[in-house]
């Protein structure tokens, strides 16, 4: 034991040399990512007699270029027949502006079958089909003004039914707004709220909406009960606000959308949760990488006064 | 007449067979403190028939009338014979010394009940002693720690106690302190376990070949007993290290009649810490206060009501406690805020043996379990000039409590027949995380309840298993019966259970095993990482019980009577195995779904490999060889596009060297290297981007871009190794003895990878990948006393 005081600092020495690197406690690791196989990623909506479409490709994670536009020729078959085909991006400029969306013949109805074909010459043809939605059905609209009275606020509640077919999956997406939305110089901001548990769960903050699936209640009336607040972007001076209607925006979902989505909040959530497990965000297009949804809105128009 | 002649033939046969044999039974305990002896044995030379004790010390053997000559032996214990005239059964005690440590024992024969000799495969026990001298993490030594370095048993992550054992996850290891299962065995995110070496008489694991008593869960079973108390003095030890210290006293309440330990461990970096750092807040105008620690408490009583029963009195309590108060005040207002996590077990067992005969032992046991974990945040702020307050207040409770009763009966009729039988209940209390939330401000008051309600299940057993000799072979052979009740839902299993052992020439045994079980309850936990926050949820109507089928092939030998070698092979399969689907975790719902089962996938494993262990247990050098070469899959239909992926802890070799050398009689130097493959990871391969703004000229302006994973865990992260040394000097004084242990974990520093980011290398211009490790060079110092 007379070597002892020897050995304690020969051991805090060793802790202290190897201790204070600045890189003590990481290491690159060189990792090869295998070769990637460009292919086309294609995000397609269609509503109503809308098309909203882009194409662009699919790249390594390493890989830092710019992503660019794909020239494709599209088709879109009806029930297998073809139904409208063009040339992106060229035939959707306007006005010096590559538009989002092009106008189709006519629109979409339900059950009609359609599918999206993208032919790259540069990557190939990727493909994808989706059955139009029923109509989404709503009934016994309510609308009570101020029906929440707590302490540091007032909330209006807003009721409706959506009437579920029994016997198939239907999924259904529904966001408000106020019709006078910009009254004078004040900006009109409708916030959504509910006590439903299953419903707040799938707020998706880009459309201000929320998503369901007949699951809990096929065949069945579902009842939706809404809190809604109003809140100004500018300081108030005074002036009366009012609207007197609001828009009950409702659609008929396809499968793989609601996957999509229900995916998409996934992967946004899990970004931000260490816990979480990573997620593969959906993908229905056959040879490539995106989405071809098919929409079927229903507006109600809620008039107040 | 004939009939009549050939009757009394057949009576006076059976009579023969039966009446001319006697039972000896009785205890193995240490001399010195009264101890019962785990596993001793006990051996009559004359007609070359041996026995075990039990997990309370106790024997039985039937042999014919005649002279026997019975040897009982123990590792760490000098043999003692014992030659007696049978002619009744009788009740005999066997008292054992511990030998001198640094001489080597001349064993020989049948003295020990060696490797080849049992029928049980895949079962490795380490003594206590031994966990107690290796080098450990921080000086803390480590009973699960050490059971990683065995083969069939990995470590999850460098440096933390999770245990893999042949492919399976930690919820499948029942861990049993006294015969009660332990829910939570890591303080300190897994840096530690939750047990305390010195409150310790043996430890065992059994990752294979599972005998028809054990149930419940699928991959091992490690059982762990704690000390009884020294029945004739008082004596206790105690350590001071670089994170805890412990101390524990032992005595008799009663000599050789009642006696008790008590034991405790806490870390203690803190009392030193907060007078700091409160100092330190206060300088600045601030109030701060940290809680950083963790605590053990072990007690342990027992009581001879006479030489046929006993009572024990089993207690456990732990505790992490992580906390923090701040408060800042200002000219207008005052903001104050705290946080912290607590979780922790409880633990009580009453034990009742009672040998009802010589040849019939029962042990009855009453238990309670709890684990809970609490996490809480608050904020609040205080408007002084208008005296007005706003703060958000948040809890989450989390938990597992087991009530429970069984009955298990040792029955040993005839030297050839070790009859094990008995029934069990457990009721098991979930509360599988509840988030309390109130905010409170100007505009808006929240207080609500969000989370899962609690539930509860019933859990019954019932088992039967012979251990029976006939010539070279030896085989157990049980069937475990059980039944789970979960709200409406009823499940039952009954699971085989078959051990061979047959012994070939020159004393080489070839064994095999096979195994069915069943798991009813289950852990939630991440991939990514474990946490306390971990939930125990049971099986239900949605969520099926987990299965597996597990077989084993090997051979065993103990070489110059000290070195066991055994060498086996092991194919398991496992359904329904849990894992969070992709984006859950406990935190937060499913989008669209309410319960719990919506975050849960159910799916397949598969492991299969093969192992090879050289032990030597005695004499001045010991210490084992250990390599496993693996294979672990995992199949769930919502990961991985439904096809099979390696499982995160698949690591294809395992190889750990542990030694202890006595340099002499008062130094001892320990030294342990590992190896092990790395985990398996999941990277972003590919990306593709979402949403675009309007451009021209075919240059699209990405504001959002999609990354995705490519197939699951097809990357590897840097294989760890890791060297850890240490030394002992001992000095016995008058009264007391002391030892400083001296050591070095990861001695060479090298950088074993814990988990891994991704970074954008500036210099490179390029995204790199970088291992983060945790556990550098530490040297570790810690004093010890004994008197």
């Amino acid at each position: 034991m007379k070597h002892i005081k020897f050995i304690i600092s020969l051991l805090v020495l060793i802790g202290i040399f190897y201790s204070c690197d600045e890189d003590s406690f990481t290491t690159i690791k060189e990792l090869k990512l295998p070769e990637h196989e460009k292919k086309l990623a294609v995000f397609s909506k269609i509503y109503g007699s809308n098309c909203e479409i882009f194409v662009s490709h699919s790249k390594s994670s390493d890989d830092t270029s710019n992503y660019k536009l794909i020239k494709a020729n599209i088709i879109l078959r009806k029930n297998n027949k073809e139904f409208f085909s063009f040339v992106y991006p060229d035939d959707m400029i306007v006005g010096g502006f590559i538009s989002p969306t092009i106008q189709l013949p006519q629109s979409v109805n339900k059950g009609e079958k359609y599918t999206l074909e993208v032919i790259s010459d540069e990557l190939g043809t990727a493909k994808a089909s989706q059955t139009v939605p029923r109509i989404p059905v709503i009934t016994d609209i309510s609308y009570k003004e101020k029906f929440y009275i707590e302490k540091y606020d007032t909330l209006d509640q807003l009721e409706f039914k959506i009437v579920d077919p029994g016997n198939e999956e239907n999924f259904y997406f529904f966001n408000f707004r106020p019709t006078t939305y910009t009254i004078k110089k004040y900006h009109l901001y409708l916030s959504t709220q509910t006590d439903d548990p299953i419903i707040k769960s799938t707020y998706r903050d880009t459309e201000n909406g929320f998503i369901i699936s007949d699951k809990t209640f096929d065949g069945e009336k579902r009842n939706i009960t809404m809190k809604l607040g109003y809140y100004l972007n500018s300081p108030s001076t005074g002036e009366n606000v009012s609207f007197d209607t609001i828009l009950i925006n409702i659609k008929g979902l396809s499968k793989d959308y609601y996957n999509f989505l229900i995916s998409k909040i996934q992967y946004d959530q899990s970004g931000e949760n260490p816990f979480a497990e990573p997620v593969n965000i959906y993908s229905n297009i056959e040879n490539g990488y995106g989405l071809f949804s098919i929409e079927n809105p229903e507006l109600k128009v809620l008039k107040l006064k | 007449m004939k009939k009549s002649l050939l009757v009394l033939l057949l009576t006076l046969s059976f009579l023969k067979i039966f009446a001319q044999k006697y039972t000896i039974s009785g205890y193995v305990e240490d001399l010195q403190t009264g101890e019962k002896l785990i596993s001793a044995y006990v051996f009559d030379e004359v007609s070359k028939k041996g026995t075990v004790t039990n997990t309370y010390g106790f024997y039985s053997i039937t042999l014919p009338k005649d002279s026997v000559k019975l040897v009982c032996s123990y590792l760490g214990y000098s043999p003692l014979v014992k030659i007696v005239y049978l002619k009744k059964n009788i009740k005999l005690d066997f008292k054992l010394s511990l030998t001198n440590e640094l001489q080597e024992i001349e064993i020989t024969g049948e003295r020990v009940e060696k490797i080849e000799e049992k029928s049980q495969m895949s079962q490795v026990d380490v003594p206590v002693k031994q966990i107690k001298s290796l080098p450990a993490l921080f000086g803390e030594v480590d009973v699960l720690k050490t059971l990683q370095l065995l083969p069939g048993v990995q470590a999850g992550t460098e440096g933390t106690s999770g245990l893999y054992v042949r492919g399976g996850s930690p919820d499948q290891n029942l861990v049993l302190l006294d015969n009660v299962p332990v829910y939570n065995v890591s303080h300190f995110l897994g840096i530690f376990s939750v047990f305390n070496a010195d409150a310790l008489k043996n430890v065992s694991i059994t990752k294979g070949g599972f005998p028809a008593r054990y149930g419940g869960r699928l991959s091992s079973i490690i059982d762990i007993n704690m000390k009884d108390g020294n029945m004739k003095e008082y004596h206790g030890n105690g350590s001071i290290g670089n994170i805890t210290s412990k101390l524990m006293i032992e005595g008799p309440v009663i000599k050789d009649k009642a006696s008790f330990i008590v034991s405790g461990r806490r870390t203690y970096a803190d009392f030193f810490l907060r007078p700091l750092i409160k100092r330190a807040a206060s300088a600045e105008g601030e109030s701060f206060d940290l809680k950083l620690y963790f605590y053990d408490l072990n007690a342990k009583a027992n009581y001879i009501i006479n030489d046929k029963n006993r009572l024990y009195l089993s207690f456990y309590s732990g505790n992490d406690v992580f906390g923090f108060e701040n408060k800042e005040k200002y000219k207008k207002n005052i903001s104050e805020n705290a946080g912290g996590i607590n979780w922790g077990n409880t633990i009580l067992a009453l034990k009742w043996n009672n040998q009802i005969n010589p040849k019939l032992f029962l042990n009855s046991t009453v238990t309670y379990s709890n684990f809970t974990t609490l996490f809480k945040a608050e904020y609040s702020d205080t408007d002084l000039e208008n005296n007005k307050k706003s703060g958000f207040y948040a809890k989450y409770s989390s938990g597992i409590k087991d009530y429970a009763a069984k009955m298990d009966f040792d029955y040993l009729p005839l030297p050839n027949h070790y009859i094990k039988f008995g029934a069990g209940f457990i009721n098991h209390t979930y509360n599988p995380g509840v988030l309390n939330l109130k905010a409170e401000n100007n505009s808006f008051i929240l207080d609500t309840l969000l989370g899962y309600n609690k539930s509860q299940s019933q859990e019954f057993n019932v088992y039967f298993e012979d251990d029976i000799k006939y010539g070279n072979l030896k085989a157990n052979v049980g069937l475990h019966f059980s039944a789970f009740k979960t709200g409406k839902k009823f499940y039952n299993s009954l699971q085989p259970r078959i051990g061979l052992r047959y012994l070939l020439g020159n004393g080489i045994a070839l064994k095999g095993s096979f195994a069915k079980m069943k798991q009813y309850i289950n852990l939630l936990t991440s991939e990514s990482i474990s946490t306390p926050l971990d939930l125990w949820v049971p099986s239900t109507d949605q969520i099926k019980p987990q299965y597996s089928r597990q077989e084993a092939l090997g051979i065993a030998k103990t070489f110059a009577n000290d070195i066991e070698f055994s060498l086996e092979g092991y194919y398991k399969k496992m359904e329904n195995v849990i894992s969070y689907r992709p984006g859950s975790s406990f935190l937060g719902e499913v989008p669209g779904e309410i319960a719990w089962e919506s975050k849960v996938v159910q799916g397949d494993g598969q492991s299969y490999g093969i192992e090879l262990l050289l032990q030597k247990k005695r004499g001045e050098f010991s210490g084992w060889i250990a390599y496993t070469l693996s294979w672990n899959w995992r199949q769930f239909d919502e990961i991985n596009g439904g096809e099979k992926y390696p499982f995160k802890y698949d690591k294809r070799h395992d190889f750990a060297v542990v030694g202890t050398y006595n340099i002499s009689k008062n130094i001892v130097f320990s030294a342990s290297w590992i190896y092990s493959t790395g985990n398996a990871v999941s990277i972003p391969v590919f990306k593709y981007p979402y949403k675009i703004t309007n451009s021209v000229s075919g240059k699209p302006n990405i504001y959002y871009e999609i990354e995705s994973l490519g197939k699951k865990n097809s990357f590897r992260m840097s294989d760890s190794h890791r060297l850890d040394i240490s030394v002992e000097f001992h000095k016995k004084k008058k009264k007391w003895e002391r030892a400083w242990v001296i050591g070095i974990y990861n001695t060479y520093n090298h950088k074993n990878p814990f988990f891994m980011i991704s970074d954008y290398d500036y210099n490179r211009e390029k995204i790199v990948y970088k291992e983060v490790s945790l556990l550098p060079v530490l040297p570790f110092i810690s004093y010890q006393f004994k008197f």
